[in-house]
């Protein structure tokens, strides 16, 4: 059986200090539901992508979506992935529909990273590692990510200008985008010039923390079919798990996780990565981008770099130009729904003027937990 | 509460509490799966190949490795502000174990593949581990 997409929405993402999680996951959910013309009654069952409790300072936030979502009595199910839980909430709801257990689904992702400081946030963050046998060393995110580009320089040449320019093009493409958290361009001057968060990774390498909520409207084939006109399909759903500690890692230049997600997905949608039309990646750094176009098949090992300047709309193959976590923000829970929301928009063509892709009919949702400690991916067709 | 591990130790109990008690003793030791023979490091008290109870504990005598990799952390969790900022680096051992730790100094001048020892640093509440260029 398939499932489609038939509606998607947004609020802002940003620093959104006039709303809290359940404002935000309402506008989202708000949006998705006039998207197709379907009401809260017509759900039958609700996925929520929380990454974490402590950023909201809320415990159970499934219930609390539940109550102010207007769910109640029906089912809500919490799911959580890291940085993928976006992503693993829509195949929770995919295999749900697949099941037959339930057939009309709201999928909500939200996150509200802004309600704590930044140190304890990036606190919390870094303990998305070994808390164990890492965090005693003082490891963050942005740290772990270092260390791979570190890696990935040393064996590949890359250099800290190539990553500079991922950032240049999602700022660009972010500028066109009016529920981007950064809407401004910058020159690779600027990126390169700008404070160190963790060596080599610059302020600019890396994504912002970021209030945020996106949600998608889902449900199988013979009922999209009397709802819309433009059902967006999904071809694949894959997950692939890899270890919690970089340093059970044979490679720290590559994401195994992401390499097996993208197997399983493409065998699934009968494609192959030169007929992806648009990409979402997860750049939650600026490395991230380059060492996923290299696990994706997008180009080979090591040659990232030589593949930016093909990731704008015209050249080979479109990648994140939506802004990107790097410039759009990275809610964790909403991201994979944010990417979600993108493709969906892409497929229709309705992507905001500038930043469509011609012709554009498979898209790749590429949607990465912790430091490959998950990969989720999904292939959209319209 | 035993000893605390690195600069700031967030898990208080564990199975595998040995390697810090070793530590402390300036040792390195590990864990292998009796059953399977694979070595595990950081420390598992449990086999997930083989799901078997024994695990045999080990030293690990090489106190010398190559860099595969170093940052060094500006942006620090709450916890770490004072200490920022600071160098986190992985060497591996010849025994093909990667073991993390603070190196001592700048990252300047450092490149990947660079020889390294370790450094055991015996404090009142716990051991740190120190990575020192050669």
């Amino acid at each position: 059986m398939r499932v489609a997409v038939i509606g998607v929405g947004q609020g802002k993402f940003g620093r959104r200090d006039d709303a809290n999680l359940r404002e935000l996951a309402f506008e989202a959910t708000k949006a998705a539901l006039d998207d197709c013309g379907q009401t809260i009654n017509d759900v039958d069952a609700t996925f929520t992508g929380i990454a974490s409790d402590h950023f909201a300072q809320q415990l159970q936030p499934g219930a609390l979506m539940s109550d102010y979502l207007g769910v109640q009595p029906g089912p809500n199910y919490r799911v959580e992935a890291a940085c993928a839980t976006g992503s693993a909430a829509l195949r929770t709801a995919l295999m749900a529909i697949k099941s037959g257990m339930h057939e009309l689904v709201l999928v909500i992702g939200v996150e509200k990273m802004c309600e704590v400081d930044t140190n304890t946030a990036v606190g919390y963050i870094g303990r998305g590692g070994d808390v164990q046998w890492e965090s005693p060393f003082g490891t963050t995110f942005p740290g772990n990510y270092a260390m791979i580009a570190q890696a990935h320089m040393a064996r590949y040449k890359t250099t800290k200008e190539d990553l500079a320019r991922v950032a240049v093009k999602n700022h660009f493409y972010g500028a066109k985008n009016p529920y981007a958290q950064f809407q401004k361009e910058i020159t690779l001057e600027k990126a390169l010039n700008a404070p160190m968060i963790s060596s080599p990774l610059g302020l600019f390498d890396c994504s912002p923390l970021t209030d945020g909520a996106a949600a998608a409207i889902l449900t199988s084939e013979e009922r999209a079919r009397n709802l819309t006109d433009t059902p967006i399909w999904i071809d694949a759903s894959s997950v692939a798990t890899d270890t919690m500690s970089l340093l059970d890692r044979k490679t720290l230049t590559e994401l195994p996780a992401s390499q097996e997600a993208a197997r399983i997905a493409y065998a699934q949608a009968k494609t192959r990565p030169k007929d992806i039309d648009i990409a979402c990646v997860h750049d939650c750094f600026t490395i991230a981008e380059i060492v996923a176009y290299e696990d994706l098949g997008f180009c080979s090992p090591g040659s990232g770099k030589d593949f930016i300047e093909e990731a704008y709309i015209g050249g080979r193959l479109p990648v994140n130009v939506d802004g990107g976590l790097k410039a759009k923000g990275h809610p964790l829970g909403a991201t994979g729904l944010g990417m979600l929301k993108e493709l969906t928009m892409q497929l229709r063509g309705e992507a905001e003027a500038g930043r469509q892709a011609n012709g554009a009919e498979i898209g790749l949702m590429h949607n990465v937990g912790g430091t490959g400690h998950y990969c989720f991916m999904h292939i959209l067709r319209r | 509460m035993g000893l605390s591990f690195g600069m700031h130790n967030f898990i208080s109990q564990s199975k595998a509490k040995r390697f810090i008690e070793a530590l402390q003793e300036e040792r390195i030791e590990t864990t292998r799966c009796i059953k399977c023979d694979r070595t595990f490091f950081p420390p598992r008290a449990d086999c997930p190949h083989c799901y078997d109870n024994g695990v045999q504990w080990f030293e690990v005598k090489s106190r010398e490795g190559v860099l595969k990799t170093f940052t060094t952390v500006m942006v620090a969790p709450q916890e770490f502000v004072d200490h920022s900022p600071y160098c986190v680096g992985i060497i591996e051992l010849p025994e093909g174990i990667s073991i993390m730790g603070w190196i001592k100094g700048t990252e300047n001048g450092l490149q990947v593949g660079d020889s390294f020892k370790i450094v055991i640093e015996r404090r009142a509440n716990g051991p740190m581990i120190y990575l020192e260029k050669q």
